[in-house]
């Protein structure tokens, strides 16, 4: 038994059918989960270094100059990093973290992880289509939907073939309570489809109108960060505190609060985006409404958590490297609310919209907290999937630094630079101008972003590294519980 | 809450209002957008005239979605209340003047209106008026930083050739150097004819005197001519 759940047995002796239940769900698992964290962490990688270059040809188009090399300007390279980060990373990580945690949660096996298998390889052969698509000038130019419009039917069915198993695990369930973290993962898993499917049928084979066609692009891009990125992390961190802390979470009663709150609220943003644009004014009234009252829900989560954890900050954080990356994403998705809240007024979006700032904020919702967690996730499950302990504290606590540093780096460069854009562009003293202030404003800025995307690609690679050793189970065997952070100070 | 069915039935409930509202009703009824006649006594204007005037050249504008242009170049005017991009004294129909707030109809004709990602370049919505010449913009597509030193666009040469001159060089080469030439393919002569094409400030009409069929009096597009 290992020191994080030693915790656990101070309560209650943890029963031996139980361990021997957990152990048979992990064991069945085992294949899906590492194949779905392990391609995940190599397409981190890969948009780390994309991100990379579209940072550095932000403010030095002719880096990597060739005439050879003219895929990689900026109009093509940035849309392949989001792509590459968003379907690549981040919606493997999610199903493979959302695959054992449901089985865990269902204390149920998972069967016939041939098929997860397949639509896990189907996903990555259409992400990968996609990616080179967009470099090699295949972009739609639609935010986050620039596949061409072949790709989405495949990850469409690939997805159906993922996540009908975190259904099929709900329905093989041996609890009797539900926990709050299996509806998100329910939820993630019913809306994702809807909202694909819906965007890309209106947006890129029916009729509507071109402004109509931009403003459900606006309501995608918004809905797949709340109704599916946003559940599947709070799902995570729903499960991983209480877990690692050996207690429960403070208010169930609150957390389904929080919940039916996203879930009523979610749909109804997104065109706030176009505020002042060429779509009908409702709907980016109400588009604001909504991500205004969404912190509400988020502060239900945020003080949940935050009882949950009282008592007991210092002494998890400094040890767990779950707990870390996990407080991390949570602290992170409370200040997100509040920049979603800020930028969907006039009083900002007027010097934030059109800029990098909304980069900034994309960032800051699926890396600083999606990411993060998910990296708290990866610490907590994969030992329980490779049989080992992680070889190296070290490497955890690089991964953790850089990634700290880094992201706080980038998403502050980001907001710093659109703000200076925006700021540049609305002064009256450049209206006769050419655009000459907005690019030299922010140029620095730009410049701190290269920074960052330097320590999150060096970040990264660790990390994959790291995580293809435990997939070969080539880590630890452990007497002596899980691998913490190095002793001696906080670093 | 422990039941499956429950569960998915308010999911589906709190969702498809949005979906419906929000969304497919709106999308379904954007369908018929189209032309407008402008009203002759308060628009002062003839009766024949339609709003929009002209649509955007499709070919050039699969190659600016193709490259990814709409990430740093907007194509929308925001109103007063938003933001003060109506006083920019260069993004409207005349330099100097107010450049009226985007609508939905100066988009018609495009697939997908390429209202922009972010600025990190000027808004394109009224360039059509600013640079009605081909070759600035072949220039400028060619060698940015030739046009302003400034400047972080990248150079798209991939859509240039470089050939040997015959004879004397063409006349719409846009580098000639040591008996080679740099001229426009066609994809470069597309794009910058939707460029040209990009004229969204027209007047818009005070009243929609009547709605035109989209079949009957499409706006017009711009022939394709060899720039």
């Amino acid at each position: 038994m290992n020191a994080e759940t030693t915790a656990e047995a101070q309560v209650t002796e943890v029963p031996v059918e139980l361990q021997s239940l957990r152990a048979g769900v992990d064991q069945s698992a085992r294949v899906p989960v590492l194949y779905f964290l392990t391609t995940a962490s190599a397409w981190l990688v890969v948009a780390a270094i994309l991100g990379f270059i579209a940072s550095v040809k932000s403010y030095y188009p002719d880096f990597l100059g060739l005439d050879s090399l003219y895929f990689l300007h900026y109009g093509r390279v940035q849309p392949a990093f989001v792509n590459a980060f968003v379907y690549g990373w981040g919606f493997q990580a999610g199903v493979g973290v959302m695959i054992w945690i449901m089985a865990r949660l269902c204390r149920a096996e998972v069967a016939s992880s041939k098929i997860m298998l397949f639509a896990g390889l189907l996903w990555n052969i259409g992400v990968t289509l996609g990616v080179f698509s967009i470099l090699w000038g295949g972009n739609t130019s639609v935010e986050m939907l620039e596949f061409p419009k072949w790709v989405w039917p495949i990850l469409f069915v690939a997805y159906l073939f993922m996540t009908a198993w975190v259904v099929i695990l709900f329905k093989a369930r041996q609890a009797k309570n539900i926990y709050i973290s299996v509806w998100y993962f329910l939820g993630a898993c019913f809306w994702f489809p809807w909202i694909y499917g819906t965007a890309n049928l209106l947006i890129h084979h029916f009729d509507a109108s071109g402004t109509m066609s931009a403003a459900i692009d606006g309501w995608y891009i918004s809905n797949l960060m709340l109704l599916f990125f946003v559940p599947v992390g709070l799902g995570t961190s729903y499960y991983l505190i209480p877990k690692v802390l050996g207690r429960p979470i403070h208010s169930y009663q609150l957390a389904l609060i929080g919940f039916w709150m996203l879930a009523a609220l979610s749909g109804w943003t997104g065109v706030q985006k176009l505020m002042g644009g060429p779509v009908p004014p409702w709907m980016s009234a109400i588009g604001s409404a909504a991500a205004i009252l969404m912190l509400i829900p988020v502060g239900v989560v945020a003080l949940n958590h935050h009882l949950t954890t009282r008592g007991d900050h210092r002494r998890v954080i400094s040890k767990s490297p779950t707990m870390r990356f996990t407080i991390f994403g949570a602290m992170s998705y409370t200040f997100m609310s509040v920049i979603l809240a800020a930028m969907s007024t006039f009083f900002v979006s007027r010097y934030s919209q059109f800029t990098h700032a909304d980069s900034g904020f994309q960032m800051l919702l699926l890396y600083a907290f999606f990411t993060m967690s998910m990296f708290g996730a990866y610490y907590f499950i994969m030992p329980r999937v490779s049989g080992c302990e992680w070889p190296s504290g070290r490497m955890i606590s690089l991964h953790f630094w850089c990634s700290t540093y880094g992201l706080t780096a980038l998403v502050l460069c980001l907001f710093c630079a659109g703000l200076s854009q925006g700021f540049s562009v609305q002064n009256p003293e450049n209206w006769a101008n050419d655009f000459y202030g907005p690019v030299v404003k922010s140029g620095a800025w730009l410049r701190g972003t290269s920074i960052a995307w330097g320590f999150l690609t060096f970040a990264n690679i660790v990390f994959f590294i790291h995580v293809v050793l435990m997939a070969l189970r080539l880590g630890r065997k452990s007497a002596d519980g899980p691998t913490m952070f190095p002793a001696g100070g906080s670093h | 809450m422990n039941s499956l069915r429950t569960f998915v039935l308010w999911l589906a409930i709190t969702f498809a209002l949005p979906w419906l509202i929000l969304v497919v009703i709106p999308a379904f009824k954007s369908v018929s957008l189209g032309s407008v006649k402008y009203d002759t006594v308060v628009d002062d204007i003839e009766v024949t005239k339609i709003y929009p005037e002209s649509s955007v050249f499709t070919n050039g504008e699969n190659i600016y979605r193709a490259e990814g242009c709409a990430n740093c170049h907007t194509q929308v005017i925001r109103p007063i209340y938003a933001g003060l991009d109506t006083n920019r004294g260069n993004w409207g129909r005349t330099d100097g003047g107010f450049a009226r707030p985007s609508r939905a109809r100066d988009y018609l004709g495009e697939d997908y209106a390429q209202i922009g990602y972010r600025r990190v370049g000027p808004d394109l919505s009224s360039v059509g008026y600013r640079i009605t010449d081909a070759q600035t913009h072949h220039q400028h597509l060619y060698d940015p930083r030739s046009v302003a030193a400034y400047s972080t666009m990248p150079s798209f040469r991939h859509l240039y050739e470089r050939r040997e001159i015959q004879g004397r060089p063409s006349l719409n080469a846009v580098h000639v150097e040591d008996g080679f030439e740099v001229v426009p393919t066609d994809k470069a002569k597309a794009l910058v004819q939707y460029l040209l094409s990009l004229k969204k400030d027209s007047d818009a009409p005070t009243k929609a005197s009547k709605a035109v069929e989209a079949t009957e009096e499409a706006p017009a597009a711009p022939a394709a001519t060899d720039a």
